[in-house]
Formats: structure tokens, sequence, C-alpha cells
């Protein structure tokens, strides 16, 4: 390998080592914000199954109306 | 509550940053490959000095921020100095693998070896490995609290490795050369010191830009936790009251 050979593999390495990182990154913000979304709508639907057990009064005010 | 995304500010803030960044890294390329001179003796493999210095430099940042946020933790018990020492050790880390790789690429033309049991070289071996624990620790302490703190005892450990690496070159006769560049002079043409410092300004750029997506996750990741927490209480308590 000629000393360019050397220079051309180092920079090659480092920025596909930086391009995964960041992909990594994004995809871990990606799955954060799906099991939020999984959450927060297991947590409506908890609370209006809840809300509707109770009575018609009571129910508005669980679901903020 | 969880906080879904990043507040608006650290959004445009990290968007600001990563143009500047992108901007900064792109005119460092050109001046460190196109705009330098060649090095009469090492020739193109010297140009590698262009990334491995500045990564290196990104890297004991890092370093720095995860001691000082360690010792805060420590101190004061709250979560975010953990969040943001995590976020700058997991950073630290992998600027140090790249050092380590583009050191290696580096050596083998100049010194006809990958890797010798140089100061430095074992030193900063030694840093990485130690970072590599950190992350073990955390994996296997099981409790959120007693991962922080025994992380923070190895960052804060760990931390002592870097002065030790940065004059491991003066204390010891190593294969690895002395710094070029101080604060006060520079050993080598005007060029390289612009292209080194454009070089360094980028990446510095750069960490500051990764630590905001990293700390914003980590901070995304406690929230999930303690909501799930939460959760699976307020749904043990209407076992027990039914």
């Amino acid at each position: 390998m000629s000393n360019l050979s050397y220079l051309f593999v180092a920079f090659l390495i480092t920025w596909i080592v930086i391009g995964a990182y960041l992909w990594m990154l994004n995809r871990q913000v990606q799955n954060l914000k799906d099991e939020i979304d999984i959450l927060t709508e297991d947590s409506v639907l908890e609370r209006e199954h809840f809300s509707s057990t109770l009575p018609e009064s009571e129910g508005r005010a669980v679901r903020g109306q | 509550m969880i906080v879904k995304g990043k507040s608006s500010w650290a959004s445009s803030l990290g968007m600001v940053l990563g143009l500047l960044t992108a901007i900064t890294m792109a005119i460092g390329m050109y001046l460190g490959l196109v705009y330098a001179p060649k090095d009469v003796i090492q020739g193109n493999a010297q140009r590698i000095f262009y990334i491995h210095v500045p990564m290196a430099w990104v890297a004991f940042l890092a370093f720095g921020v995860v001691f000082l946020a360690a010792i805060l933790y420590l101190w004061k018990r709250a979560l975010i100095w953990d969040q943001i020492a995590r976020s700058s050790a997991e950073i630290g880390l992998v600027f140090t693998t790249l050092v380590l790789v583009t050191g290696s690429f580096w050596g083998r033309p100049i010194w006809g070896t990958w890797w010798t049991w140089d100061a430095r070289l074992t030193t900063t071996l030694l840093l990485w490995f130690i970072f590599l624990g950190y992350f073990m620790i955390r994996a296997y302490a099981g409790d959120r609290g007693r991962a922080a703190t025994y992380s923070a005892v190895i960052g804060i450990i760990g931390f002592f490795d870097v002065p030790i690496i940065y004059e491991s070159v003066n204390w010891w006769r190593t294969l690895h050369p002395e710094s070029v560049v101080s604060v006060t002079s520079a050993n080598m043409p005007g060029e390289m010191v612009v292209a080194l410092m454009v070089c360094l300004l980028g990446f510095t750029l750069f960490y500051l830009y990764l630590m905001i997506q990293k700390f914003g996750i980590e901070r995304m990741k406690d929230q999930l936790i303690d909501y799930q927490y939460a959760l699976s209480e307020r749904e043990a308590e209407g076992v027990t009251t039914a």
C-alpha cells in the first residue's frame, strides 16, 4: 500500500464510523418516540375504559370534559 | 409527564450546530487534504494528523466533561449529571476508538508496524478499556442509582489517565512524536497550523452537536423508565384495591 492508501482508508473508516454512530443515534430517537406513542395510547385507552365504568358525571370529570 | 422529542431551543441549537459543524468540517478537510503542504518525510500519511489530533482532543474533552459531571453527580445526586456524564462517555469512547484506529493507519507506513507497546499507545488503550468498563458496569449494575454511582467513580478514576497520556511522550522514551503545537508555539508550517486549527474547531463543534443529541436521548430514556414505573405502580394499586 502506498502512503496515499493509508490516508484514504483512515479517512474512510473514520467517516463510516461517524456516519454509523449518527444513524444509531437517530434510530434511538425513533425507537424512543415509538415507545412513548404506544405508552400514551395505552394510557388514553385505559383512562377511557376507566371513565366508562363510572357514573356519567364522574366519567366526564375523568375524561376532563 | 414525558417530554416528547426535544424542546424547541435545543432543537434549533442542534440544527445550527449541525450546520456549523458540516461547514467547518468541509473547510477543514479541504485545508488538510489540499491546502496544507505534503510532509517531506512522511508523505500523504501525515495528513491523517488532521483527523487524528482533533479526535484525540475531543476524546479528552469528553472525558473531562465526564469527570466534572461525575463529581457533580456524587455531590448533588441529581440525575441530570449522570445523563451528561454517560452521554459524554459514549462520545469519548467512540472517538478514542477512532484515535486508536487512525493512529494505527498512520503508524504502519511510518514505523513499519500497526501497533507497538509504546507509552502513549498503551495508556490510550488503557483509557479505552476503562471506559468500556464504564459501560459494562452500567449494564450489569441493575439499579439506576447504583449504575450511576459506580460509573461516576470509574469516570473520575478514568480521567486521571488523560494527563498521563498527554505527558507520556515527555516522561518516557516513545516512538510516538512529541506535541508539535502548544499554546505559545507551533513547530510546523503556518498552512499546517491553520488546517489543524480549523479541524480542531470543526470536531469541537461536532462534539457539542453530538452531546445535545445524546443528552436528549438519555433524558427521554429516563423519563420513559419513570413513566413505566409509575404505570406499573398504578396497576399494582388497582389490583390490591380490587
